[in-house]
């Protein structure tokens, strides 16, 4: 039972960061790698603001999410001027940076050793079964921002994220300042990977760097990918594919000291695979 | 005999019939011209004929043979594509464009000979001959572009649009050099173009394209009278 | 000056893996991100036939490099090429050579290991040399040797002989090289084979100085298009420079900055480079667009 609530914790939180990373890469065409770096940044966040200035859980996970949104902001300015291919590179570049940023600011973040004891918020710690109590507000996260973002793309404001997505410059062009829409985009899907960094690590209760690795960032984007690129359901479809893969892959037998490689080569499979046969993923509308 | 001649004609891209089974042919040593409003088909015509594009039905028969185009075979065996637009290797020397142009030789010397051959006929490349061809102008691409398409000693060259972006006189000037090699090697050549003016002076004979199919052919005076080219190109038949 | 002559040198590794990445993407127009790894493959080989066979460091590197061409050349049979005729468009070719980069790297774990291996031109200890008051290692002087001698050869290659004319022209006007019935298809493979066999030399080279962990597949394949983006890609004269700025740039943040910012230096420089001249430092063409 608590196994499956594990999986279930996990799973929700993935689904909340695939979600902010198909918002960027579905919904506007922005395949990022960053948002790995976003979700460490949503994590180390908590745990310094919680453990290190003793400040309360919402306002640590606020605070963390606005620093993330700003960060993203000032990236965003010379990101966003860059085609497709040169996009990706870049931000693979920034996942690298910051990798390096968490692991060497010891100030803030303890380095290598990373941070530990991490709580859960305070008002699931009353419940009976505090996990439960945490999934369950997950959960309640998760279907917020769902609903949000299903109403955020249906008006017309959606209309034209998907419209710089097609064509920057003819959205330009018919005067809509098509930077400033993306620049949003980015900075909101920036936040939902905040989330559910914070969350990861009040899940975990201990971070440290190798978390957050450019890994992260790959496997954010083949879950988003797999699920299907602007696709709110395939988002959770994907984090919960790859979620329970690592599962299956234990379930085969495989010994432990492999199992971490094969996950990676499974990944590396599914995304071949993926953009052979089916750049769109299972229930996506857009193929990048 | 004629040099090239095919029957029964048809291009389609997928669905969409572009060239509907026409019959054309070339005289060895002519100058032919490829009319037509825009649409017609004429650079889909010159294209699919060399190989760039695949044609659906027809039977082409160059130098009494049937063949099957391709760009490879057709260079082999004698004719030239100078295509529309940006014809050279701009990061290469002139010297070098040429070369690229007799890149099937492999015998050097014969090379080196009609290198020499070739770039006597054209005194700007003569003079220029080393440096990088990014400076040219326009003009002097075209130029180059066709002294390139000389290299193999082509029996047909096959021009799309050579004009296009240059000024009057200096297409004056590319159609002379055009006129100049006809007469000086006894190269047929294929002309697709817009720009007819100067040109029904120095072609032989023409083909009015609309459509996709031919609605003129035979010598040229008697195209340039016709009523169709005009109509054609005042927009009442396109 | 110590510092400058480091760069270069650690420089000139980075210039030779980035002509090699950068040869191919003018070729076939899409970033192979598989690059890197091939050539790591090729140093693990390297390694096999020193510690197992004795053999010779310059014949292992040779045949290590065989390794790579062969990865290389079923890479582009196999993966890209099928995904080319199946128009599927540049980025998603790049995603997938991504996925391939994973697959290999964690394949070398597996089969390799994750610790650092050390690569030694031979087994006695070399001396190195002091000059004009700086100090070069017997290794560091290796790498620069061979980068210069592959340098010249691949200029030789380029300049002198008809293939290596068609390798340029493809890169400067495919279409054209078409026109000329000249068969693509067959300069492509060289390429490949060229590609892959200047990433396991450089790789090994370099390999002197850092040793070799699978994860350098993704370390190598990046220095490489960081070296091409800031020479300009396609030519090879820039992504040699290219190369040689970037070793500078990094040892020179290294001291500044310290060890651990070497990685940010170089994304950095990338940065700063795509956004103020992105068709390269050293490109007359624009090659990289923005919006």
């Amino acid at each position: 039972m608590d196994y499956l609530l594990h999986i279930s914790i996990l799973a929700a939180i993935y689904s909340l960061a695939v979600l902010g990373q198909n918002y960027a890469s579905g919904f506007t065409g922005l395949v990022s790698l960053n948002h790995g770096a976003f979700m460490g940044m949503g994590a180390y966040g908590l745990a310094y603001f919680m453990k290190t200035q003793g400040l309360s859980y919402p306002v640590s996970f606020f605070l963390a999410a606005l620093i993330t949104a700003i960060v993203a902001w000032i990236v965003s300015f010379p990101l966003l001027k860059l085609k497709d291919d040169a996009f990706v590179l870049v931000s693979f570049g920034f996942s690298f940076i910051g990798y390096n940023v968490f692991l060497n600011w010891q100030s803030v973040t303890n380095g290598a050793i990373g941070l530990k004891g991490i709580a859960l918020p305070e008002f699931v710690k009353t419940w009976e079964n505090p996990k439960l109590g945490f999934f369950i507000f997950i959960l309640a996260v998760l279907l917020v921002s769902l609903w949000s973002l299903k109403k955020i793309l249906d008006s017309s404001y959606g209309v034209i994220i998907r419209a710089t997505r097609e064509n920057q410059r003819v959205t330009q062009v018919s005067g809509h300042d098509a930077d400033g829409y993306r620049r949003s985009v980015f900075v909101l899907s920036s936040v939902f990977a905040s989330f559910a960094g914070s969350f990861l690590a009040s899940h975990i209760s201990a971070i440290d760097p190798l978390l957050f690795q450019y890994h992260l960032s790959v496997l954010l984007l083949v879950m988003a990918i797999l699920g299907g690129l602007a696709s709110l359901r395939g988002s959770v479809l994907g984090a919960v594919l790859l979620i329970l893969l690592p599962e299956a892959l234990r379930f085969l037998g495989l010994p432990s000291s492999v199992l971490a490689q094969c996950q990676q080569i499974s990944y590396g499979m599914i995304l071949i695979l993926l953009m052979y046969w089916r750049p769109k993923g299972l229930l996506g509308e857009y193929s990048i | 005999m004629s040099l090239l001649a095919v029957t029964n004609w048809s291009v389609s891209y997928g669905v969409n019939k572009i060239i509907h089974n026409i019959d054309f042919h070339i005289e060895e040593g002519e100058i032919l011209l490829l009319m037509g409003p825009n649409g017609a088909g004429k650079s889909t015509v010159l294209k699919s004929v060399f190989g760039l594009t695949p044609h659906g039905s027809g039977e082409m028969i160059y130098n009494g043979q049937s063949l099957k185009p391709s760009p490879d075979l057709m260079v082999k065996t004698g004719v030239s594509f100078v295509p529309q637009g940006n014809t050279i290797f701009s990061n290469m020397t002139i010297e070098e464009n040429l070369r690229m142009g007799a890149y099937h030789e492999v015998n050097p010397v014969t090379v080196e000979e009609r290198l020499e051959e070739v770039i006597s006929f054209f005194p700007v490349l003569k003079r220029k001959r080393s440096e990088s061809a990014f400076a040219m102008s326009g003009g002097e691409r075209q130029i180059l572009a066709l002294a390139r398409a000389l290299m193999t000693s082509p029996k047909l060259l096959m021009l799309d649009e050579p004009s296009i972006g240059l000024a009057p006189k200096i297409v004056q000037e590319v159609f002379e050099k055009i006129q100049m090699i006809n007469e000086e090697f006894g190269t047929a050549v294929v002309i697709v173009e817009h720009n007819l003016k100067s040109l029904l002076k120095i072609a032989h004979r023409g083909y009015i394209l609309v459509q996709g199919k031919i609605a003129v052919e035979g010598p040229v005076e008697k195209v340039a009278q016709s009523d169709v080219l005009e109509k054609a190109f005042f927009g009442e038949l396109a | 000056m110590q510092i400058l002559l480091n760069g270069l040198i650690v420089g000139s590794a980075y210039a030779l893996m980035g002509v090699g990445f950068s040869l191919i993407y003018s070729t076939v127009r899409y970033f192979n991100l598989a690059y890197g790894v091939i050539a790591v493959w090729g140093v693990y080989v390297l390694l096999f036939l020193m510690e197992r066979f004795a053999v010779p460091f310059p014949i292992a590197v040779f045949l290590g490099a065989l390794v790579s061409i062969v990865f290389g050349l079923g890479s582009y049979v196999l993966l890209f090429r099928p995904m080319y005729r199946r128009k599927s468009s540049p980025l998603v070719i790049m995603v997938a050579s991504f996925g391939l980069l994973i697959i290999l790297q964690n394949f070398a774990s597996l089969v390799w290991g994750d610790t650092t291996k050390s690569v030694s031109l031979s087994d006695q200890i070399l001396k190195g040399y002091e000059f004009f008051g700086m100090f070069i290692t017997a290794n560091q002087l290796a790498i620069a040797v061979t980068a210069v001698l592959m340098v010249v050869l691949l200029e030789l290659f380029l300049q002198k002989t008809k293939i290596g004319m068609a390798i340029r022209a493809i890169g400067d006007n495919q279409e054209l090289t078409k026109v000329l019935g000249i068969k693509t298809e067959t300069i492509i493979l060289w390429v490949y084979v060229l590609g892959s066999f200047l990433s396991a030399v450089s790789a090994s080279m370099y390999a002197l100085e850092i040793g070799v962990k699978p994860t350098y597949g993704v370390f190598f394949v990046i220095k490489a298009f960081i070296a091409a983006i800031i020479g300009g890609l396609g030519s090879v004269r820039g992504t040699l420079l290219g190369g040689l700025i970037l070793g500078i740039a990094e040892n020179f943040g290294v001291y500044v900055f310290g060890g651990q910012w070497q990685d940010t230096v170089a994304f950095v420089l990338l940065a700063v480079v795509l956004l103020w001249k992105p068709e390269g430092v050293f490109s007359k063409r624009r090659l990289v667009s923005i919006e």
